[in-house]
Protein backbone atom coordinates (compact mmCIF):
# COMPACT_ATOMS: atom_id res chain seq x y z
CA UNK A 1 0.00 0.00 0.00
CA UNK A 2 2.90 2.50 0.89
CA UNK A 3 4.75 1.56 -1.37
CA UNK A 4 2.63 2.77 -4.47
CA UNK A 5 2.60 5.76 -3.33
CA UNK A 6 6.04 5.63 -2.89
CA UNK A 7 5.99 4.90 -6.64
CA UNK A 8 3.96 7.60 -7.38
CA UNK A 9 6.26 9.71 -6.11
CA UNK A 10 9.65 7.93 -7.26
CA UNK A 11 10.41 9.48 -10.22
CA UNK A 12 10.14 12.84 -8.40
CA UNK A 13 12.31 11.83 -5.56
CA UNK A 14 15.03 10.78 -8.64
CA UNK A 15 14.41 14.05 -10.19
CA UNK A 16 15.01 16.31 -7.40
CA UNK A 17 18.10 14.30 -6.00
CA UNK A 18 19.75 13.70 -9.35
CA UNK A 19 19.85 17.34 -9.66
CA UNK A 20 21.67 18.14 -6.93
CA UNK A 21 23.92 15.77 -7.41
CA UNK A 22 24.29 17.47 -10.66
CA UNK A 23 27.35 19.40 -9.16
CA UNK A 24 29.13 16.34 -8.98
CA UNK A 25 30.35 14.81 -12.40
CA UNK A 26 29.83 11.04 -11.21
CA UNK A 27 26.97 9.77 -12.27
CA UNK A 28 27.01 6.54 -11.04
CA UNK A 29 27.24 7.84 -7.34
CA UNK A 30 24.02 10.25 -8.32
CA UNK A 31 21.99 7.11 -9.07
CA UNK A 32 22.94 5.46 -5.65
CA UNK A 33 21.92 8.21 -3.88
CA UNK A 34 18.44 8.31 -6.02
CA UNK A 35 17.85 5.18 -4.79
CA UNK A 36 18.70 5.22 -1.23
CA UNK A 37 16.20 8.16 -1.02
CA UNK A 38 13.68 6.46 -2.56
CA UNK A 39 13.40 3.50 -0.18
CA UNK A 40 13.62 6.20 2.74
CA UNK A 41 10.59 7.54 1.19
CA UNK A 42 8.91 4.37 0.94
CA UNK A 43 8.80 4.34 5.16
CA UNK A 44 7.47 7.85 5.40
CA UNK A 45 3.60 6.93 6.99
CA UNK A 46 0.73 7.82 5.12
CA UNK A 47 -0.74 9.57 7.81
CA UNK A 48 2.09 12.00 6.96
CA UNK A 49 1.64 12.07 3.16
CA UNK A 50 -1.88 13.18 3.63
CA UNK A 51 -0.75 16.18 5.94
CA UNK A 52 1.59 17.66 3.19
CA UNK A 53 -1.45 17.40 0.96
CA UNK A 54 -4.26 18.64 3.06
CA UNK A 55 -6.36 21.12 1.60
CA UNK A 56 -7.18 22.87 4.91
CA UNK A 57 -2.95 23.78 4.84
CA UNK A 58 -3.24 25.87 1.80
CA UNK A 59 -4.91 29.08 2.06
CA UNK A 60 -6.83 29.15 -1.16
CA UNK A 61 -6.55 25.25 -2.32
CA UNK A 62 -9.02 26.07 -5.35
CA UNK A 63 -8.33 29.26 -6.51
CA UNK A 64 -11.57 30.73 -5.74
CA UNK A 65 -9.91 34.25 -5.68
CA UNK A 66 -9.36 34.05 -9.51
CA UNK A 67 -13.54 33.60 -9.61
CA UNK A 68 -14.07 37.52 -9.65
CA UNK A 69 -12.62 40.42 -9.42
CA UNK A 70 -13.69 43.70 -7.74
CA UNK A 71 -15.12 45.12 -10.94
CA UNK A 72 -17.60 42.74 -11.45
CA UNK A 73 -18.95 43.21 -8.37
CA UNK A 74 -19.25 46.85 -9.36
CA UNK A 75 -20.89 45.99 -12.88
CA UNK A 76 -23.07 43.94 -11.44
CA UNK A 77 -24.16 46.89 -8.63
CA UNK A 78 -23.34 44.49 -5.38
CA UNK A 79 -22.03 47.85 -4.08
CA UNK A 80 -26.05 49.44 -4.19
CA UNK A 81 -27.70 49.66 -0.43
CA UNK A 82 -30.97 50.52 0.40
CA UNK A 83 -31.95 53.98 1.57
CA UNK A 84 -30.55 55.81 5.21
CA UNK A 85 -33.61 55.29 6.64
CA UNK A 86 -33.60 50.85 6.23
CA UNK A 87 -29.91 50.46 7.31
CA UNK A 88 -29.89 48.23 10.06
CA UNK A 89 -26.69 49.51 12.79
CA UNK A 90 -25.06 45.76 12.31
CA UNK A 91 -24.32 46.79 8.31
CA UNK A 92 -22.66 49.96 9.38
CA UNK A 93 -19.45 48.24 9.46
CA UNK A 94 -19.75 47.52 5.89
CA UNK A 95 -21.20 50.82 4.49
CA UNK A 96 -18.85 53.19 2.47
CA UNK A 97 -20.73 55.93 2.38
CA UNK A 98 -24.41 57.47 1.45
CA UNK A 99 -24.98 58.95 -1.48
CA UNK A 100 -27.72 61.27 -1.37
CA UNK A 101 -29.23 58.89 0.69
CA UNK A 102 -28.42 56.09 -0.82
CA UNK A 103 -26.21 53.89 0.86
CA UNK A 104 -22.90 52.17 -0.95
CA UNK A 105 -21.20 49.19 0.44
CA UNK A 106 -17.32 49.19 0.92
CA UNK A 107 -16.43 46.24 -1.91
CA UNK A 108 -13.18 46.08 -1.04
CA UNK A 109 -14.60 44.51 2.69
CA UNK A 110 -16.98 42.96 0.58
CA UNK A 111 -14.71 41.32 -1.26
CA UNK A 112 -12.89 39.30 1.02
CA UNK A 113 -15.92 38.12 2.62
CA UNK A 114 -16.58 37.19 -0.53
CA UNK A 115 -13.49 35.47 -0.99
CA UNK A 116 -13.88 33.64 2.26
CA UNK A 117 -17.60 32.54 1.96
CA UNK A 118 -16.56 31.16 -1.35
CA UNK A 119 -13.36 28.90 0.19
CA UNK A 120 -15.37 28.04 2.58
CA UNK A 121 -18.29 26.44 -0.09
CA UNK A 122 -15.44 24.98 -2.45
CA UNK A 123 -14.21 22.90 1.19
CA UNK A 124 -17.59 21.75 2.17
CA UNK A 125 -18.41 20.68 -1.38
CA UNK A 126 -14.96 18.78 -1.24
CA UNK A 127 -16.01 16.73 1.45
CA UNK A 128 -19.15 15.77 -0.11
CA UNK A 129 -21.26 18.11 1.72
CA UNK A 130 -25.01 19.23 0.59
CA UNK A 131 -25.46 22.53 0.26
CA UNK A 132 -29.02 24.41 0.06
CA UNK A 133 -29.51 27.30 -1.55
CA UNK A 134 -31.82 29.46 -0.59
CA UNK A 135 -34.03 32.26 -1.71
CA UNK A 136 -37.20 33.69 -1.07
CA UNK A 137 -37.56 35.99 -3.41
CA UNK A 138 -39.69 35.28 -5.76
CA UNK A 139 -38.04 36.89 -8.92
CA UNK A 140 -34.92 35.07 -8.72
CA UNK A 141 -36.24 31.71 -8.25
CA UNK A 142 -35.18 30.85 -11.61
CA UNK A 143 -31.77 31.94 -11.27
CA UNK A 144 -31.27 30.23 -7.97
CA UNK A 145 -32.80 27.22 -8.78
CA UNK A 146 -30.89 26.79 -11.91
CA UNK A 147 -27.26 27.39 -10.24
CA UNK A 148 -27.99 24.58 -7.79
CA UNK A 149 -29.00 21.97 -10.20
CA UNK A 150 -25.94 23.14 -12.80
CA UNK A 151 -23.94 22.71 -9.05
CA UNK A 152 -25.65 19.62 -8.99
CA UNK A 153 -27.05 20.69 -5.32
CA UNK A 154 -30.02 21.66 -3.54
CA UNK A 155 -32.17 24.74 -3.54
CA UNK A 156 -35.43 26.05 -1.67
CA UNK A 157 -36.81 29.10 -3.41
CA UNK A 158 -40.31 29.15 -2.56
CA UNK A 159 -42.31 29.51 0.61
CA UNK A 160 -40.46 28.18 3.63
CA UNK A 161 -42.10 25.40 5.35
CA UNK A 162 -41.78 26.09 8.92
CA UNK A 163 -40.72 22.73 10.75
CA UNK A 164 -38.25 21.71 7.91
CA UNK A 165 -34.76 22.03 9.80
CA UNK A 166 -36.35 21.52 13.12
CA UNK A 167 -38.46 19.05 12.91
CA UNK A 168 -37.71 17.43 9.37
CA UNK A 169 -38.48 13.64 10.36
CA UNK A 170 -42.12 14.21 11.17
CA UNK A 171 -42.00 16.97 7.87
CA UNK A 172 -40.62 14.39 5.89
CA UNK A 173 -41.77 11.16 7.27
CA UNK A 174 -38.48 9.29 8.00
CA UNK A 175 -34.88 9.55 8.49
CA UNK A 176 -33.58 12.98 6.62
CA UNK A 177 -30.32 14.49 6.57
CA UNK A 178 -29.70 17.97 6.95
CA UNK A 179 -27.77 20.25 4.40
CA UNK A 180 -24.06 21.26 6.09
CA UNK A 181 -24.27 24.01 4.40
CA UNK A 182 -26.91 26.65 3.53
CA UNK A 183 -26.32 29.72 1.05
CA UNK A 184 -29.30 32.41 1.30
CA UNK A 185 -29.21 34.63 -1.90
CA UNK A 186 -31.19 36.94 0.22
CA UNK A 187 -31.69 36.55 4.44
CA UNK A 188 -35.07 38.81 3.84
CA UNK A 189 -38.80 36.82 2.84
CA UNK A 190 -41.32 39.29 0.62
CA UNK A 191 -42.51 40.37 4.19
CA UNK A 192 -39.27 42.46 4.58
CA UNK A 193 -38.74 40.56 7.94
CA UNK A 194 -35.85 37.88 8.38
CA UNK A 195 -36.01 34.48 6.80
CA UNK A 196 -36.72 31.59 8.79
CA UNK A 197 -33.97 29.84 7.29
CA UNK A 198 -31.28 32.25 9.34
CA UNK A 199 -32.24 31.34 12.62
CA UNK A 200 -33.49 27.83 12.24
CA UNK A 201 -29.58 26.36 10.81
CA UNK A 202 -28.15 28.21 13.53
CA UNK A 203 -30.19 26.42 15.89
CA UNK A 204 -29.41 23.36 13.84
CA UNK A 205 -25.84 23.93 13.91
CA UNK A 206 -25.54 24.25 10.31
CA UNK A 207 -23.34 26.93 8.60
CA UNK A 208 -24.75 29.59 6.32
CA UNK A 209 -23.71 31.94 4.01
CA UNK A 210 -25.71 34.61 3.43
CA UNK A 211 -26.05 38.02 1.24
CA UNK A 212 -26.75 40.64 3.62
CA UNK A 213 -28.36 43.97 2.53
CA UNK A 214 -28.02 47.27 4.03
CA UNK A 215 -31.35 46.40 5.68
CA UNK A 216 -30.91 42.75 7.12
CA UNK A 217 -28.58 41.75 10.32
CA UNK A 218 -25.86 39.89 9.79
CA UNK A 219 -25.20 38.19 13.38
CA UNK A 220 -26.90 34.97 13.11
CA UNK A 221 -24.84 34.23 9.61
CA UNK A 222 -21.80 32.57 9.81
CA UNK A 223 -20.13 34.03 6.54
CA UNK A 224 -21.91 36.76 5.91
CA UNK A 225 -21.09 38.73 2.35
CA UNK A 226 -22.69 42.43 2.51
CA UNK A 227 -23.48 43.68 -0.45
CA UNK A 228 -27.13 44.10 -3.24
CA UNK A 229 -29.62 41.43 -2.77
CA UNK A 230 -32.59 43.07 -5.17
CA UNK A 231 -30.87 43.29 -8.49
CA UNK A 232 -31.45 40.45 -10.94
CA UNK A 233 -27.54 40.61 -12.31
CA UNK A 234 -26.44 40.93 -8.90
CA UNK A 235 -27.74 37.77 -7.70
CA UNK A 236 -27.15 36.04 -11.24
CA UNK A 237 -23.36 36.92 -10.48
CA UNK A 238 -23.44 35.43 -6.94
CA UNK A 239 -25.34 32.38 -8.25
CA UNK A 240 -22.46 31.86 -10.63
CA UNK A 241 -19.73 32.13 -7.92
CA UNK A 242 -21.32 30.03 -6.06
CA UNK A 243 -21.88 27.41 -8.34
CA UNK A 244 -17.89 27.52 -9.62
CA UNK A 245 -17.02 27.29 -6.00
CA UNK A 246 -19.26 24.37 -5.51
CA UNK A 247 -17.48 22.69 -8.84
CA UNK A 248 -14.67 23.74 -8.12
CA UNK A 249 -14.78 22.09 -5.29
CA UNK A 250 -16.48 18.34 -6.50
CA UNK A 251 -13.33 18.79 -9.26
CA UNK A 252 -10.90 17.93 -7.11
CA UNK A 253 -10.91 14.46 -6.31
CA UNK A 254 -9.30 13.62 -2.86
CA UNK A 255 -6.38 11.33 -2.83
CA UNK A 256 -6.77 7.89 -3.10
CA UNK A 257 -5.53 5.81 -0.75
CA UNK A 258 -5.60 1.42 -1.53
CA UNK B 1 -26.77 12.40 19.12
CA UNK B 2 -26.76 15.18 21.44
CA UNK B 3 -27.61 18.69 20.11
CA UNK B 4 -27.73 22.41 20.66
CA UNK B 5 -30.65 24.63 19.62
CA UNK B 6 -29.90 27.62 21.50
CA UNK B 7 -28.64 29.97 18.80
CA UNK B 8 -28.38 32.94 20.97
CA UNK B 9 -25.43 31.62 23.40
CA UNK B 10 -21.98 31.50 21.12
CA UNK B 11 -22.12 31.05 17.80
CA UNK B 12 -22.35 27.09 16.20
CA UNK B 13 -18.56 26.88 16.54
CA UNK B 14 -18.62 27.19 19.79
CA UNK B 15 -21.73 24.95 20.60
CA UNK B 16 -20.35 22.01 18.75
CA UNK B 17 -16.76 22.92 20.33
CA UNK B 18 -18.69 22.54 23.81
CA UNK B 19 -20.65 19.46 22.84
CA UNK B 20 -17.68 17.60 21.79
CA UNK B 21 -15.19 18.46 24.82
CA UNK B 22 -17.49 17.16 27.11
CA UNK B 23 -17.92 13.70 25.40
CA UNK B 24 -22.16 14.73 24.25
CA UNK B 25 -21.12 14.51 20.59
CA UNK B 26 -19.03 11.81 19.75
CA UNK B 27 -15.61 12.48 17.36
CA UNK B 28 -16.89 10.48 14.86
CA UNK B 29 -19.90 12.72 14.77
CA UNK B 30 -18.29 15.42 14.27
CA UNK B 31 -19.37 17.72 11.56
CA UNK B 32 -18.23 17.90 8.22
CA UNK B 33 -18.01 21.63 8.58
CA UNK B 34 -16.01 21.91 11.71
CA UNK B 35 -12.71 21.64 10.59
CA UNK B 36 -13.36 23.87 7.82
CA UNK B 37 -14.11 26.45 10.33
CA UNK B 38 -11.39 25.86 12.35
CA UNK B 39 -8.91 26.39 9.55
CA UNK B 40 -10.94 29.24 8.05
CA UNK B 41 -12.62 31.33 10.52
CA UNK B 42 -14.74 34.19 9.47
CA UNK B 43 -13.12 37.57 10.34
CA UNK B 44 -16.26 38.74 12.58
CA UNK B 45 -17.75 36.30 14.72
CA UNK B 46 -21.42 35.64 14.01
CA UNK B 47 -23.25 36.11 17.66
CA UNK B 48 -26.69 36.69 18.24
CA UNK B 49 -26.53 39.84 20.38
CA UNK B 50 -23.62 41.79 19.03
CA UNK B 51 -24.10 45.57 19.58
CA UNK B 52 -23.89 47.57 16.86
CA UNK B 53 -20.73 49.58 16.32
CA UNK B 54 -20.80 53.61 16.73
CA UNK B 55 -19.91 54.55 13.14
CA UNK B 56 -21.14 57.43 11.38
CA UNK B 57 -22.10 57.28 7.28
CA UNK B 58 -20.54 59.69 5.85
CA UNK B 59 -21.94 61.05 2.49
CA UNK B 60 -20.26 60.53 -0.19
CA UNK B 61 -19.23 64.18 -2.56
CA UNK B 62 -17.01 64.64 -5.05
CA UNK B 63 -15.45 68.56 -6.06
CA UNK B 64 -17.27 68.36 -8.81
CA UNK B 65 -21.29 67.96 -7.71
CA UNK B 66 -20.70 71.28 -6.96
CA UNK B 67 -20.63 72.20 -11.18
CA UNK B 68 -22.75 69.35 -11.66
CA UNK B 69 -25.76 71.40 -9.31
CA UNK B 70 -24.84 74.48 -11.10
CA UNK B 71 -25.62 72.91 -14.70
CA UNK B 72 -28.68 70.69 -13.96
CA UNK B 73 -29.94 74.32 -12.56
CA UNK B 74 -29.24 76.45 -15.65
CA UNK B 75 -29.66 73.16 -17.87
CA UNK B 76 -31.84 71.32 -16.58
CA UNK B 77 -32.11 67.45 -17.13
CA UNK B 78 -31.94 65.93 -20.67
CA UNK B 79 -34.78 63.67 -20.01
CA UNK B 80 -33.45 59.92 -19.96
CA UNK B 81 -30.42 59.01 -19.41
CA UNK B 82 -29.07 55.07 -19.41
CA UNK B 83 -27.37 54.25 -16.59
CA UNK B 84 -25.90 50.97 -18.27
CA UNK B 85 -23.97 52.16 -21.04
CA UNK B 86 -20.89 53.54 -20.69
CA UNK B 87 -20.16 54.65 -24.32
CA UNK B 88 -21.70 57.91 -24.40
CA UNK B 89 -21.34 61.12 -21.93
CA UNK B 90 -23.59 62.30 -21.03
CA UNK B 91 -24.18 66.40 -21.92
CA UNK B 92 -23.42 66.79 -17.63
CA UNK B 93 -20.21 64.78 -18.13
CA UNK B 94 -18.83 66.60 -21.16
CA UNK B 95 -19.30 69.62 -19.75
CA UNK B 96 -17.50 68.63 -16.94
CA UNK B 97 -14.62 67.63 -18.99
CA UNK B 98 -14.59 70.58 -20.55
CA UNK B 99 -14.74 72.59 -17.36
CA UNK B 100 -11.39 70.76 -16.09
CA UNK B 101 -9.92 71.65 -19.66
CA UNK B 102 -10.64 75.33 -19.11
CA UNK B 103 -10.13 75.35 -15.68
CA UNK B 104 -6.65 76.70 -15.73
CA UNK B 105 -7.23 79.72 -17.25
CA UNK B 106 -9.56 80.96 -14.75
CA UNK B 107 -9.28 82.12 -10.75
CA UNK B 108 -13.23 82.82 -9.93
CA UNK B 109 -15.68 79.41 -10.15
CA UNK B 110 -18.74 81.79 -11.88
CA UNK B 111 -16.66 83.40 -14.35
CA UNK B 112 -15.52 79.94 -15.31
CA UNK B 113 -18.83 78.09 -15.35
CA UNK B 114 -20.24 81.01 -17.52
CA UNK B 115 -17.27 81.14 -20.05
CA UNK B 116 -17.93 76.87 -20.19
CA UNK B 117 -21.24 77.30 -20.68
CA UNK B 118 -20.63 79.87 -23.52
CA UNK B 119 -18.50 77.50 -25.34
CA UNK B 120 -20.44 74.16 -25.00
CA UNK B 121 -24.40 76.44 -25.73
CA UNK B 122 -22.17 77.39 -28.97
CA UNK B 123 -21.29 74.20 -29.66
CA UNK B 124 -24.90 73.13 -29.03
CA UNK B 125 -23.71 69.98 -26.63
CA UNK B 126 -25.92 71.23 -24.28
CA UNK B 127 -29.76 71.67 -23.94
CA UNK B 128 -31.27 74.90 -24.03
CA UNK B 129 -30.72 76.71 -20.85
CA UNK B 130 -34.35 76.44 -18.68
CA UNK B 131 -34.61 79.70 -17.11
CA UNK B 132 -37.83 81.14 -15.58
CA UNK B 133 -37.86 84.13 -17.41
CA UNK B 134 -39.37 81.75 -20.68
CA UNK B 135 -41.98 80.25 -20.15
CA UNK B 136 -42.98 78.80 -23.52
CA UNK B 137 -39.02 78.39 -24.29
CA UNK B 138 -37.85 74.31 -23.16
CA UNK B 139 -38.96 71.27 -22.04
CA UNK B 140 -40.04 71.79 -18.54
CA UNK B 141 -42.96 70.15 -17.35
CA UNK B 142 -44.18 73.75 -15.84
CA UNK B 143 -43.44 75.34 -18.98
CA UNK B 144 -45.34 72.85 -21.50
CA UNK B 145 -48.53 73.09 -19.03
CA UNK B 146 -48.49 76.58 -18.80
CA UNK B 147 -48.08 77.07 -22.56
CA UNK B 148 -50.80 74.42 -23.28
CA UNK B 149 -53.39 76.24 -20.97
CA UNK B 150 -52.76 79.55 -22.98
CA UNK B 151 -53.33 77.71 -25.92
CA UNK B 152 -56.28 75.90 -25.11
CA UNK B 153 -59.55 76.62 -26.89
CA UNK B 154 -62.69 77.33 -24.70
CA UNK B 155 -64.88 74.35 -23.92
CA UNK B 156 -68.29 74.26 -25.71
CA UNK B 157 -70.92 74.82 -22.30
CA UNK B 158 -72.56 71.84 -22.37
CA UNK B 159 -76.73 72.02 -20.34
CA UNK B 160 -77.67 68.54 -18.86
CA UNK B 161 -80.87 69.75 -18.79
CA UNK B 162 -81.10 70.45 -22.61
CA UNK B 163 -79.76 67.02 -23.27
CA UNK B 164 -82.16 65.64 -21.44
CA UNK B 165 -85.14 67.37 -22.94
CA UNK B 166 -84.47 66.84 -26.02
CA UNK B 167 -85.36 63.30 -26.53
Amino acid sequence: MIRTIANRFKWNAARYFTQTCSINSDASLCQNAASLKVDQLADIKESELKEISDPLKFPDYFGVRKLFRIKDLFDARIHYGHKDGTLDPNMKPYIFGSRLGHLIFDLDKTAEMLQDALNFTAHIAYRGGIILFVSHCPQHTLTVENAAKQAGEYAHAREWDFHIFTNSEKVYNGVTRLPDLVILLSTLNPQMQEHTAVKDAAKMCIPTIGIVDSNSNPNLITYPIPGNDDSPAAVQLYCNLFRDAILLGKSKKPMEVY
Amino acid sequence: MASSRLERIGNIYSRVRGLLRSGAMKPEDKPIWYEVYEAFPPKVEPQYGRKASEITIHPIFYPEDIVRAKFYERFGSPGLISLANNEYPTPCQKFLDRYKEMEKGFSDENELFEAVAKVMEEEKSVPESVSSNQPDNGTSMASMFSSAVSKSQPQPKINVGDLLTEK
